[in-house]
């Protein structure tokens, strides 16, 4: 059996927040989320906040990240945060027909861990109709010690459909 | 997604060591590492990976690498470098938050006719207390089958964190 359990998958539409709650607990430390189908169909952009153990969503200006934009059709970009109200740029474009989607694989480390920051790493890619192929190596931390259950993408604008699934990678000792 | 996960080794330090040594390569296949909320005893100083051979850490000058470093607090640095005796990972100190956690992939470690790759996926806080990590690849230049991977300090000891090898079939 894989040491790469597969948790649960969640999917959503015609929505602007997708939260997915008790997805992170104590028996990993390390987490994968794959999104596995992603359309548009409005202009936005859109981040990842986590979600504590109460439900909230996190939305202070404690997030910090730093994203590598690597593009087709224009020179590559630096992008970053110190101070942040969520990690940018796990979904969307500038784009707004239904064939601009992403395909994502995000890294969590440590999250229900009380005594350390939450971590993660994103690669992403996208196809931005009317520009080209655009993409994203990227990290990223949430500067609180509060437990993580769930994540939260959100978005400026509605996105048209996403499914994501949820994995966690066992250690055996 | 494809292909599965096994365990292979794992080592959580709950006490200093001079180094952790992932041992049981020894097949052709791709094979991950995994580390999670790794600390260092000492203040400012790099941590570093090395392959292994029969068990034992490599340190002769044919480590090749090739990352950029992503910050987020300043401007992109490239690390690219040749001939060196270990592959950087990311600079780490006794602050309370600073860390390393990482994924790297693993090639051509058992054919002793080939150099061994690995990738470098790392995030973390670093010594000025900011969100930093790496991406990118590097390389021993060696004809020689390596069965293992090993973490180290430049100064001082490991103090906690979490390294697990896995093999990808």
């Amino acid at each position: 059996m894989s040491n790469l359990r597969l948790i649960n998958e969640s999917s959503g539409s015609s929505l602007s927040s997708y939260s997915v709650q008790d997805v992170f607990s104590s028996d990993y430390d390390i987490y994968q989320i794959e999104i596995t189908e992603f359309q548009q169909t409005a202009t936005f952009s859109g981040g990842m906040r986590f979600i504590n153990s109460s439900g909230s969503v996190i939305s202070s200006s404690d997030y910090a990240w730093a994203r590598l934009s690597l593009r087709s059709y224009g020179s590559f970009i630096d992008d970053k945060s110190t101070s942040d109200s969520d990690i940018q740029y796990i979904v969307g474009s500038a784009t707004t027909s239904p064939l601009s989607s992403t395909g994502a694989s995000i890294w969590v480390f440590n999250p229900t861990n009380s005594s350390s920051y939450t971590f993660m790493m994103f690669q992403n890619v996208n196809w931005l109709v009317g520009s080209g192929i655009a993409g994203s190596k990227a990290i990223g931390v949430l500067k609180t010690t509060a437990s993580i259950t769930g994540f939260n993408i959100y978005s400026t604008g509605t996105m048209g459909s996403i499914k994501t699934k949820h994995y966690g990678l066992r250690v055996d000792s | 997604m494809a292909g599965s996960l096994v365990q292979v080794a794992t080592n959580t330090v709950t006490s200093a060591v001079a180094s952790v040594t992932l041992t049981g390569i020894d097949s052709d296949d791709v094979y991950m590492v995994q580390t999670v909320g790794v600390k260092s005893s000492n203040d400012n100083v790099e941590l570093r990976i090395r392959v292994g051979t029969s068990g034992t850490l490599d340190s002769d000058s044919e480590y090749d690498y090739a990352n950029k470093k992503l910050r987020a607090d300043t401007t992109f640095q490239n690390f690219g470098y040749t001939n060196q005796d270990n592959w950087f990972g990311m600079q780490v100190g006794t602050s309370t938050q600073e860390q390393f956690n990482s994924i790297h992939y693993l090639y051509n470690f058992n054919n002793s006719s080939e150099y061994s790759f690995i990738t470098n996926e790392i995030v973390g806080i670093d010594t000025s207390a900011t969100c930093s990590g790496q991406q990118g690849g590097a390389v021993h230049t060696v004809t020689e089958a390596n069965d293992s991977i090993g973490f180290l300090c430049s100064a001082g000891n490991i103090t906690s964190g979490t390294f697990t090898l896995y093999k990808v079939v």
